[in-house]
């Protein structure tokens, strides 16, 4: 039996993002909500443990209303219950403040093994919440995870660095965060979906979880925006016609102007 | 007949019946097994097809050998089983009752000439067969112990049934004689070689022999093979009757999301998830191998061998049901995923078959089954997702979705509030770079001939066929929910499509949801344009154009003139037919969702169908489907041809349109 907790976030399906050439700003109108795809890699390994060892999965998500919807597929997939974290109050928390409000409700949960979530999620990037949470919460952390065993209460877990592969272990409560290479989550079909609206949800604001307002949105975050801007890369558009004889050594010229290529 | 004689014989045939009664039941029973009942709507409809197709061989009949010699062992059978009985009803039954028999006179003369000759039927049939099953071996046609025992016992049958009856004639030497010609003739070839008394002697023996062999035969109906002859009559009466282009509906989301209830069993993991009507077409394959020849899965090297894949699942249901109930997994032991995966719907077994089994029906079921497991690779997942996500199967943005019209002038439904024809473009339509060409053409066609057109812009979103075939049933009839009511909102009377997948879903999956619409492929919509003087168009001379049949046009929807219409009005130029073509058109590889996954093959669909057409030295390979166009083009790369020669019958068209 293993309790896991899986936090998940709604991000804009950055496909459909695009951006008015006028205001040079993004347009997030009509542009459709999804599960960040590692959050949905998290929500697959709880399951794929569950189906294993047996246990319970929370699904968490902070956000609009509209998070319900991600929870609901969270439920669709595997999950048995879900809290929506939402209150205008949270609005413009960073990743200090929004791992703040999560460690509030994992808190208020309490009895659990493991929290799984994405290493980052898909619009900011930041690959932040997960060790935040984890430091809030007083909890042993393995990152970057691509596989996750039991063994006597243990948990070993394999971590893809880049230029390595680290095996660690660890004891029980954890957070583990996971990149996409860990598993192939699996596709809910729409009935499930709706099947999984009669799973219990919970929605809770900041005064469910006993947060001052003070230290949620704005106020609580710790990075200020001060601006945001579109880097628009133009292409050269340079293309190389002709015998690949001749092609081959221009390119490879163009690449070194360019300095992709260094010679040596 | 002596009085014992006959009470012995028919001591023994009622244990003979006995035994065919218990296999009957024995087969029967497993059909019905947690399933419901028989449906018997559109009863006159039901027994037409049975008697079209199981009476009168129609589909048997497809493949003119193998048809032809099906009908003479089947009609040589039949008439000498009902001549028999009717001498067993006259000698025992109304000859003891009435004291009088009803074989007399000339019509007794006619019986035996008519006997006589249809015995020599079902023997020409007989040695055909064998010379089929011996020296040509058909392709796909596997001989079993059951093809063997059946020739065998019916050849065995008849002629012993011949020696009888030359020995009676020998020996009694009626005057009608040589009415029964084939006996009259045996007989004078016994006299001749002075073998009748020794013949006579055995007479006894020889006609127990024949008796019980023709009781065995019988009895061995539910045992063997010979059951179809049982099973498909039944099989064509209690068919679904919807129509060809008509998936079946697991469940009406509509009556679920009014209830609130989602907790419904989809596809089938197990044998007993068909329905029972499933179970009995199963059962009346008869491993002609029909559909294995015409399928283009088959013919590309994937594992799906659509008769094996029958026999396996027939296999199943006899073994499995009575060990474990029939409820352990089908997927992964007796069928394996990737068989399911490479159909492409084209619907060529459904259309062979000659006892009307389903193919595509227990396929989907099968595929519902594995969507509803969610563990599907990235092809299928990703084509799922983008739908989900994006309402095309490309994942491209909504937003983008009327990009191709720029600078075009085309009015959407907003603009233009009573338009006549809904143009629905269709995603492949919308965002492939080569079927926007086609797109673009369209517009310049309708242009041309004035017609009130406008298309939905970006409010147009994709009715979900493929994923209704890919098996997420859920995702197709959520999305037709949704354009139901936009067509209502707008008003939608008639829609022109270029999609023949489109086509098929709006014009025979939709009414389903409540819409009736007046449906049109821009085939049929241009042939009627060029035909009613619409169009002014140039004409072209000297080329040579083949039409390839997109399945969900053709095979699925019978539009087979229109396309070919828009083709002859061209000019003067010459329409070559490939081989396969029309009702046995051999598809592009596309259908089924085919287009967006990988599938083992061994070599191409899409490949092996444009090679077919360049083996005609055509100018132009033309079609009419967004899906066949992609597939036979990126053939033409493969094959590394210099131009395709790949064009949709709008282009074609469009390219003869003087611009005003």
């Amino acid at each position: 039996m293993v309790k896991i907790i899986v936090l998940v976030k709604q991000v804009l399906q950055s496909a459909d993002l695009k951006v008015d050439k006028a205001t040079k700003t993004l347009v997030t109108q009509g542009v459709p909500q999804v599960i960040s795809e590692t959050d949905k890699n998290a929500i697959e390994e709880a399951v794929r443990i569950k189906e294993k060892h047996g246990g319970k999965i929370t699904a968490i998500s902070m956000g609009s209303a509209q998070a319900k919807e991600a929870l609901r597929e969270a439920l669709a997939m595997g999950a048995d219950e879900a809290c929506v974290l939402t209150d205008p109050l949270f609005e413009g928390s960073d990743a200090h403040a929004t791992a703040n409000v999560l460690a509030a409700a994992v808190t208020k949960v309490v009895d659990f093994d493991l929290i799984l979530c994405g290493a980052y999620s898909e619009d900011l990037f930041a690959f932040q919440v997960g060790p935040r949470l984890a430091e809030m919460c007083n909890l042993p952390q393995i990152t970057y995870a691509t596989r996750i065993t039991f063994e006597g209460g243990k948990v070993t877990v394999e971590r893809d660095l880049e230029n390595e592969r680290q095996i660690v272990e660890g004891k029980l409560p954890c957070m583990i965060t996971v990149v996409r290479e860990i598993n192939e989550p699996r596709l809910p079909t729409l009935m499930s979906i709706m099947a999984a609206s009669k799973k219990p949800t919970n929605t809770w604001t900041a005064a469910d979880l006993s947060l001052s307002p003070d230290e949620l949105g704005h106020s609580g975050a710790l990075i200020e925006i001060l601006r945001s801007s579109i880097s628009a890369g133009e292409r050269k558009r340079v293309l190389l016609q002709g015998d690949i004889k001749e092609t081959a050594p221009k390119l490879v010229k163009a690449l070194l102007q360019e300095g992709v290529l260094k010679a040596s | 007949m002596p009085a014992l004689t006959a009470l012995i014989m028919y001591a023994v045939l009622s244990g003979f019946a006995a035994v065919f009664l218990y296999g009957v039941y024995r087969r029967v029973r497993i059909y019905f097994r947690g399933s419901p009942p028989p449906r018997l709507d559109h009863i006159t409809d039901r027994i037409r097809r049975s008697v079209v197709n199981a009476f009168a061989q129609k589909k048997v009949l497809r493949k003119r050998f193998p048809g032809l010699i099906h009908l003479l062992i089947y009609s040589g059978t039949i008439v000498l089983l009902i001549g028999t009985t009717l001498v067993m009803l006259n000698v025992d039954f109304w000859d003891v009752v009435f004291r009088r028999e009803f074989l007399v006179g000339d019509f007794y003369l006619f019986f035996e000439l008519f006997l006589d000759a249809f015995g020599l039927v079902a023997m020409a049939g007989l040695v055909l067969a064998i010379y089929r099953r011996t020296v040509s071996r058909s392709k796909n046609l596997p001989t079993t112990s059951d093809d063997v025992y059946i020739l065998a016992t019916l050849l065995v049958i008849l002629l012993t049934g011949y020696l009888m009856e030359a020995i009676r004639l020998a020996v009694d030497k009626p005057p009608w004689a040589p009415w029964s010609f084939v006996g009259y003739e045996l007989a004078r070839l016994l006299q001749a070689r002075g073998l009748v008394v020794q013949l006579a002697s055995i007479y006894q023996g020889l006609w127990w022999f024949h008796a019980l062999l023709a009781f065995a035969a019988v009895a061995s109906i539910p045992y063997t093979k010979l059951f179809h002859v049982i099973t498909s009559p039944l099989n064509a009466l209690f068919v679904d009757i919807r129509p060809k282009g008509q998936l079946s509906m697991p469940f009406d989301l509509k009556q679920l999301l009014a209830s609130g209830n989602f907790d419904v069993k989809i596809g089938a993991a197990a044998i007993t998830d068909f329905s029972w009507h499933q179970r009995l077409s199963f059962d009346s394959c008869t491993s002609c191998g029909r559909c294995t020849n015409e399928c283009p899965a088959t013919a590309a090297g994937t594992l799906l061998s659509p008769m094996h894949l029958i026999l396996k699942l027939r296999n199943a249901m006899l073994t499995r049901q009575q060990t474990d109930g029939g409820s352990a997994q089908l997927i992964g032991g007796v069928v394996d995923q990737e068989e399911l995966w490479a159909c492409t719907t084209c619907r060529a077994c459904v259309n062979e078959c000659p006892v009307l089994i389903d193919h595509i029906d227990a396929i989907v079921d099968m595929r519902r089954h594995l969507v509803t497991e969610g563990k599907l690779e990235r092809g299928k997942r990703d084509l799922l997702n983008n739908l989900n996500n994006s309402a095309n199967p490309y994942g491209l943005p909504q937003a983008d979705r009327m990009k191709w019209a720029e600078g075009l002038d085309v009015k959407t439904v907003k603009d233009l509030p009573d338009f006549e024809v809904l143009y629905w473009v269709g995603c492949s339509g919308s965002y492939d770079p080569r079927n926007q060409n086609v797109s673009k053409a369209i517009v310049k066609i309708l242009k041309a001939a004035n017609v009130r057109f406008a298309i939905l812009g970006n409010e147009e979103k994709c009715n979900c066929e493929v994923a209704r075939r890919v098996g997420e049933e859920g995702r197709f009839q959520q999305s037709a929910l949704e354009l139901v009511e936009l067509f209502k909102k707008y008003n939608v009377k008639l829609i022109l499509t270029q999609c023949p997948h489109c086509f098929n879903t709006f014009k025979n999956e939709y009414p389903e949801f409540g819409v009736n619409l007046q449906v049109i492929h821009h085939s049929q919509f241009i042939a009627q344009l060029i035909e009613s003087g619409r169009l002014r168009m140039r004409k072209v001379a000297g080329k040579v154009v083949t039409f390839h049949d997109p399945c969900y046009l053709g095979r699925y929807n019978g539009i087979y003139a229109s396309p070919r219409d828009v083709v002859k009005s061209l000019g003067p130029i010459m329409l070559k037919e490939m081989q396969r073509s029309k009702d046995h058109s051999f598809c592009c590889g596309a259908g089924g969702a085919n287009f967006w996954y990988d599938v083992a093959q061994k070599k191409k669909v899409n490949v092996i169908r444009y090679e077919e057409a360049q083996q005609l030295k055509v100018d132009v390979l033309a079609t009419a489907c967004p899906f066949c166009t992609s597939m036979l083009e990126d053939a033409a790369v493969a094959l590394g041809a210099e131009q395709s020669g790949v064009k949709d019958i709008a282009e074609l068209v469009a390219e003869l349109i003087e611009s005003s």
